[in-house]
């Protein structure tokens, strides 16, 4: 393959990756936004999206192989099926780990979260053992070939359904009440409170959210790479990453870091090495952690000064 | 949070080296041994780390790393270099804690998420380096043949020589950090965990004495790897997963996040539940794998902190005290009821 | 002013991001006095308690603590230095005891270190026991001796408030900065906490304070300065400051302040 042709190939696995990684990021920046919380259960919504819908649309043996699951539904309806039911896990989580918890300190909520990804992978590893599942691809079809460089329509789904995500969280908090009640949260909670948002039912809200485009995210890479109970530590790490790489409390911050991490991924595993592609982006990390850090500090002076 | 007295930690900690001394008697085999040689190395590294988290107020998700660091320091170090084990051990101890203090410096400035985040990153790239650079770290078979401990003319190569070892050990990294939690440099760690500024404006230097501590636990922690490494005789990535940096935690947060004895206390529930599950879940279970117990783990771990912050001890404690001072309020008041009804 | 100055301030001004929070004030406080600044809200009062304590750094100008130029020097360092503060909303340890907190201003006074906390060596131990007794004293001082082991999460707010000048005098301070020490206190608790300010003073302290109770601060201070929008608006005994024209313009109810004036005039002398 020539240079060009590679790296054509490289910056389009880079840009769909890179939406995986754009969609977990949103997730984490809408419940931070709403709830001052990172939630470290992020990944396991995409985990629990893709194998949600393959046991809805597939031959799924489930619970060690004793129950086998035949329902076969069709692709779409299975995909929205998946979808609203890891919304209403969303909701759980929040509303039985999150909401009773309230007034704990940061570690306590970090452990909370932690402890709630901890159980969602048992979950996953109980019902799905430690098979790994796939997806058929959403439109069959030969590779687009563009610059000598194969693009699989798969790829397309991905980055479309990023861009759709991302055109509807746009119109959402602009456009209606609630997104605007989640926006005003996001700004100043008290004062949101006091103008009578319903802080509760907004920082469920943005769970539910979340816990969509986690599913999202999960189930459009399905058919590209095979999906397993433990997946989504490393999904929830990358996304975490872009997220902070977008400055934490921005959704096109967010697209735009998870496009960044991507393609740096992908361009270090074609160029340099593969075997540390999972370094990069926490090498990412301690680079903005590191630049922020001088920002952070500003931050935190602030609070002081409104403080003290 | 007030802890024993003087008097009391001196007793309970001469109640257990006797229960502890006695107890391989009483076992009948080496497989209840082995686990308690585990309790007793995780015992090592959670009173470490719960005095960065608890007594500091500083979170680590990568604490595994540091345990990794002194096992494979301890088996390069004398496998390829030929050192003695016991000076391998003590110059791993050494190299860790001198890491740990240089990456603490700029890593600590982080706060709550952020610093939980950059230690599990840190956790993810050491893993990675173990598994790639094979002609150190023998990659991901890891590194084999670690000699056994001798420290003159003592060599520990039964599973009941290593128990006592790993105890003594044990017992001594508690003693000294009961010191610690009790002088100028525990009050310290626990003025930067109740407001920092309050801390730095009497004289306290918090990145300094944040550092210190960071780097005192790595090297608990290293000290608990070399054990592992020599007992085993074998070192492997798998010992570093992020995984058991949240186990870590997990024993933690169950001890209490700011109580010494109860890191024991977490320590060894964590470490005899898991056994307890790996065994038990499978004939439950067909066809589980025997990794289900992370559920419960995860469940455990949310449940103690709603409605437990302050982890099982530490907080069961605190509740029978307000108890017992509700109690006696109620009896006061009562009391003065009746004096003030009385004709 | 015949004493020597402990502190003093040179063009000291602190800008947030284009907001200009003190603006080039300049002033000197001599050793044994109660120096107060007043000012209404949003004057910089907090902030130039801040730079003076080191939690900032000044944009320009310059501070000295006992002819020491004080440059960007951080909190902790000025504490060994002989500086002390309490906070207008409490800054306690509250996950310690009240005497656990006032022994933790023994911290630059004292020299154990880890390893020396570790395997308690004898000095390191008859230390503690130095510091233990010195912490007693200084909560004798305040009256709450009694409550020496309660979590200081326990006590009413007016008593924590005691534990924090306890804990900062424990320091031995030679400048002590209370920042608002009358605020959230009653009428009485305010009262008490007058004469403990004048025995401190007494005892050698230098004051150096920031107070919305004008019949606190016109009562015991020897030196006023006010602020307004950051900048020094005046500067002199109480009641030169309380006849300025710029002082009564500043604070917005014209009334209010000449009231509270009044007020503080026919209190009951002490």
């Amino acid at each position: 393959m020539s240079l060009p042709s590679q790296i054509v190939q490289l910056l389009f696995s880079g840009i769909t990756v890179g939406s995986i990684y754009a969609l977990i990021a949103l997730g984490f920046v809408v419940i931070y936004n709403v709830t001052g919380i990172i939630n470290f259960a992020q990944g396991e919504f995409a985990v629990l999206g893709a194998l949600i819908a393959v046991t809805l649309s597939q031959d799924t043996p489930i619970f060690g192989r004793a129950v086998k699951v035949t329902l076969d539904l069709p692709l779409p309806i299975a995909i929205v099926a998946a979808v609203l039911i890891v919304s209403v896990i969303g909701i759980l989580l929040y509303e039985l780990a999150i909401r009773p918890a309230k007034g704990a300190s940061v570690v306590s909520l970090i452990i909370i979260t932690i402890g709630a990804s901890i159980t969602l992978r048992g979950l996953a590893l109980i019902t799905w053992s430690t098979d790994p599942f796939r997806l058929p691809n959403f439109t069959v079809g030969a590779p687009l070939q563009i610059f000598g460089a194969f693009l699989i329509l798969q790829n397309f789904w991905v980055i479309g359904a990023a861009a759709v995500i991302l055109m509807l969280l746009f119109l959402f908090f602009e456009r209606t009440m609630t997104g605007k009640a989640l926006r005003a949260c996001s700004i100043n909670r008290l004062a949101a409170r006091l103008m009578g948002i319903d802080i509760n039912r907004m920082a469920m809200f943005s769970f539910a959210l979340s816990a969509a485009i986690g599913a999202i995210a999960g189930i459009v890479i399905t058919p590209s790479t095979f999906m397993g109970y433990d997946s989504g530590e490393l999904l929830g790490l990358k996304g975490f990453v872009a997220a902070i790489m977008g400055g934490m409390d921005s959704a096109v911050g967010a697209v735009i870091g998870g496009l960044a991490l991507g393609i740096l991924e992908a361009l270090g595993a074609g160029f340099i090495s593969s075997a540390y592609k999972d370094a990069i982006a926490f090498v990412m990390l301690f680079l903005i952690l590191a630049a922020r850090l001088s920002g952070l500090l500003g931050a935190s002076a602030k609070q002081q000064e409104s403080g003290l | 949070m007030q802890g024993l007295s003087r008097h009391g930690n001196l007793i309970a900690l001469v109640v257990l080296a006797l229960v502890l001394a006695v107890l391989p008697i009483y076992l009948p085999n080496n497989y209840q041994v082995s686990i308690l040689i585990f309790v007793g190395l995780n015992t090592i590294l959670t009173v470490g780390l719960s005095l960065l988290m608890g007594y500091a107020g500083q979170i680590s998700l990568g604490h595994a790393v540091f345990y990794g660091m002194g096992g494979y320091a301890t088996g390069i170090l004398a496998i390829r270099f030929g050192w003695s084990p016991l000076a391998a051990m003590s110059a791993a101890a050494m190299l860790t804690g001198l890491i740990a203090y240089c990456v603490g410096i700029p890593i600590l400035r982080l706060r709550g998420n952020y610093l939980a985040m950059a230690t599990l990153g840190l956790n993810v790239i050491f893993s990675l380096i173990l598994s790639q650079q094979t002609d150190w770290t023998g990659g991901p078979n890891g590194l084999g043949n670690i000699p056994k401990l001798s420290i003159g003319k003592l060599s520990f190569t039964s599973d009941v020589q290593f128990y006592y070892l790993v105890w003594f050990a044990a017992l001594g990294v508690l003693t000294l950090s009961l010191n610690i939690v009790n002088s100028r440099f525990g009050r310290a760690l626990r003025a930067i965990h109740g407001s920092e500024v309050a801390a730095e404006m009497m004289g306290v230097d918090a990145g300094h004495y944040k550092t210190v501590v960071f780097a005192l636990s790595a090297v608990y922690a290293s000290i608990a790897g070399s054990l592992y490494a020599f007992w085993i005789s074998l070192i492997s990535p798998s010992v570093v997963s992020v995984n058991f940096s949240v186990e870590l935690v997990v024993m933690v947060a169950i001890g209490g996040l700011a109580s010494v004895w109860g890191a024991i206390f977490g320590a060894a529930a964590v470490t005899l539940l898991t056994e307890f599950l790996r065994n038990m879940l499978p004939q439950i279970l067909s066809g589980a794998s025997g990794e289900q117990e992370i559920i419960a783990f995860g469940l455990i771990l949310m449940i103690i902190m709603i409605v437990l912050p302050e982890g099982l001890t530490t907080g069961t404690l605190r509740r029978l005290r307000r108890w017992r001072a509700e109690r006696a309020a109620v009896k006061e008041i009562q009391e003065s009821v009746e004096i003030m009804g009385a004709p | 002013m015949s004493q020597p100055a402990i502190l003093q301030a040179q063009s000291l001004s602190k800008e947030f991001g284009g907001v200009i929070a003190v603006n080039d004030v300049s002033f000197t406080i001599a050793r044994g006095e109660i120096f107060a600044i007043i000012g209404p809200n949003g004057a910089g009062k907090t902030t130039l308690f801040n730079l003076v304590s080191g939690v900032y750094a000044p944009t320009r100008g310059e501070l000295r603590l006992n002819g020491r130029a004080l440059g960007a020097s951080r909190p902790h360092q000025r504490a060994a230095w002989g500086l002390a503060r309490t906070f207008q909303n409490l800054q306690m340890f509250n996950n310690m005891t009240v005497l656990e907190n006032v022994m933790v201003g023994r911290h630059t006074k004292s020299r154990a270190r880890l390893w020396e906390s570790a395997l308690r060596v004898p000095w390191a131990r008859r230390e503690e026991q130095e510091i233990r007794v010195r912490a007693r004293q200084e909560l004798n001082a305040v009256g709450l001796e009694p409550r020496a082991n309660s979590l200081v999460s326990d006590l009413p707010f007016g008593q924590q408030r005691l534990v924090e000048l306890a804990r900062a005098m424990a320091t031995d301070p030679q400048l002590l900065l209370l920042d608002e020490p009358g605020a959230g206190l009653t009428r009485k608790e305010i009262d008490e906490l007058d004469n403990l300010i004048r025995r401190l003073r007494d005892q050698g302290v230098t004051v150096l304070l920031v107070e919305h109770d004008m019949e606190l601060v016109m009562g015991i201070a020897d030196r006023v300065m006010v602020l307004d929008y950051g900048i020094k608006i005046a500067e002199g005994t109480p009641l030169q400051v309380q006849q300025d024209e710029r002082v009564i313009a500043a604070y917005l109810g014209v009334e209010t302040f000449t009231a509270q004036v009044a007020e503080a005039n026919h209190a009951p002398p002490e």
